[in-house]
């Protein structure tokens, strides 16, 4: 059927011009183009940061059964405090004593204890995707030395099927902070990939829970939940990977990866 | 209707990104720029773009035209972008593109009042049919392909384009009066 035969309205000749004017514009100047590529293979091949300040706070989220990573690592050191009496528990002490011993150890009971106030050190580490190593994995930097170099980038896992361009010397570290955030996005959908594709489900669970929790609506969510249902189907959590995979099929209606989420949820 | 594109599918059927990357850029960066995305956040779109390009290669079908599988990415990066920052209307009359040094003044001057007329135009279609028309009526897509592309149904489409030249045929004659242009 042709776009008359949809009660579409022609375009007067006049509109018809101004939009083809429009069609033919110059290409981009060959020195944005280099610039863009070398931009992009950086963002690429950075390995993600961990970001572990609200570790203690992360949704579980369909979070996996934990098995060893190369990733991160904590310190938490809390101080202790003493507690304050507020106004209102002096009050409490004020009128349990005039109501006698017995009210009074109800009243002490009552008192509210602040918690104690903790302090944790947060500890940023660069996590690193190592393929099976040739060499030794090199040591994992000190908490102060958080930086992405062109060595790091050369441990990116290559994408099976993708003549990516492998990293060379030239590509650099993400140049702006949102490079960054796209780069650990990235990374960590990544990782997800690589691990599920070794049969370690869980290792893919857990980057895809860090992957939500950083990046609720970031731009690999179709992806991220994608692989969280396969995942969740080689775990044998079907009741949680079909009703994954049912938002996913209201969320992202037409998407291409409809075929495996279905291929995971079928029953044999 | 624009002439259709030549087939643009992969050379070998086998995604080599950087080539992907080169013969393409010029066409997601005018693409972004008719969803409306700013000319000073078009390199920064363009680089999430690619990002996404590279991670969803695997799922790309090779059989198909990569223009529009390239414009889906775009539409829904824009949108993304919309969404997280409240994004002021483009001042026209910055850009990235150098002047064709082949033309005279009087018609460089003239090649850029169309464009920005069209650009104008096109920020008054609504957000959710800009991409119909801008793949229908500027790249030359049919409508199946659009469809895809989008993951939209067929009638959505047709009923997106009907309405978007209503909206941009109304916003050309409204720009026109305004500026004397004719």
């Amino acid at each position: 059927m042709s776009d008359h035969d949809h009660d579409v309205p022609e375009l007067d000749d006049a509109l018809r011009d101004l939009l083809a004017s429009e069609h033919a514009r110059p290409d981009v100047p060959a020195e944005m183009s280099a610039r863009l590529l070398a931009r992009v293979h950086a963002t690429i091949a950075a390995p993600v940061a961990a970001d572990l300040s609200n570790e203690a706070d992360a949704s579980p989220v369909d979070a996996a059964t934990s098995s060893a990573t190369t990733s991160s690592v904590t310190t938490a050191v809390a101080t202790t405090g003493s507690a304050l009496l507020t106004k209102g528990a002096i009050g409490i002490a004020l009128v349990s004593f005039v109501a006698g011993a017995g009210v009074g150890v109800i009243g002490h009971a009552n008192l509210a204890t602040p918690p104690e106030p903790e302090v944790r050190v947060v500890v940023r580490e660069v996590i690193r995707n190592v393929a099976a190593p040739a060499t030794p994995a090199p040591p994992i930097p000190p908490p102060e030395a958080v930086a992405r170099t062109a060595a790091d980038a050369g441990a990116r896992v290559p994408e099976a099927g993708v003549d990516a361009g492998a990293p060379t010397e030239d590509a650099g570290e993400p140049e702006t902070g949102r490079d960054l955030g796209l780069a650990d996005e990235n990374a960590l959908v990544s990782r997800a990939q690589t691990a599920l594709a070794r049969g370690r489900a869980g290792e893919a669970l857990e980057a895809l829970s860090e992957h939500q929790r950083r990046f609720p609506r970031g731009q690999f969510t179709e992806e991220r939940e994608a692989l969280a249902i396969q995942a969740l189907s080689r775990l044998g959590r079907m009741e949680q990977a079909v009703a994954r995979a049912e938002r996913f099929r209201a969320r992202y209606p037409g998407s291409l990866m409809m075929r495996v989420v279905d291929a995971a949820v079928r029953t044999p | 209707m624009t002439e259709r594109p030549p087939d643009d599918r992969t050379t070998s059927g086998h995604f080599d990104f950087d080539e992907v990357f080169k013969l393409n850029l010029g066409y997601v960066i005018h693409s972004l720029r008719r969803l409306g995305v700013r000319e000073a956040d078009l390199e920064d779109l363009a680089h999430d773009v690619f990002v996404i390009v590279h991670r969803k290669s695997t799922d790309y079908d090779p059989s198909r035209p990569i223009k529009p599988w390239l414009f889906g990415i775009a539409v829904r990066t824009a949108s993304e972008h919309r969404r997280r920052a409240s994004v002021r209307r483009e001042t026209l009359g910055h850009t990235v593109e150098s002047p064709d040094p082949s033309l005279d003044a009087v018609t460089r001057i003239e090649e850029r009042q169309k464009r920005e007329l069209v650009l104008s135009a096109l920020e008054s279609v609504d957000e959710s049919r800009r991409p119909v028309l801008v793949m229908h009526d500027i790249d030359g897509f049919g409508m199946k392909e659009i469809v895809e592309a989008l993951a939209i149904p067929l009638n959505t489409g047709y009923s997106r384009l009907r309405l978007a030249r209503t909206e941009f045929a109304a916003a050309v004659a409204r720009l026109r009066k305004r500026g004397g242009i004719t």
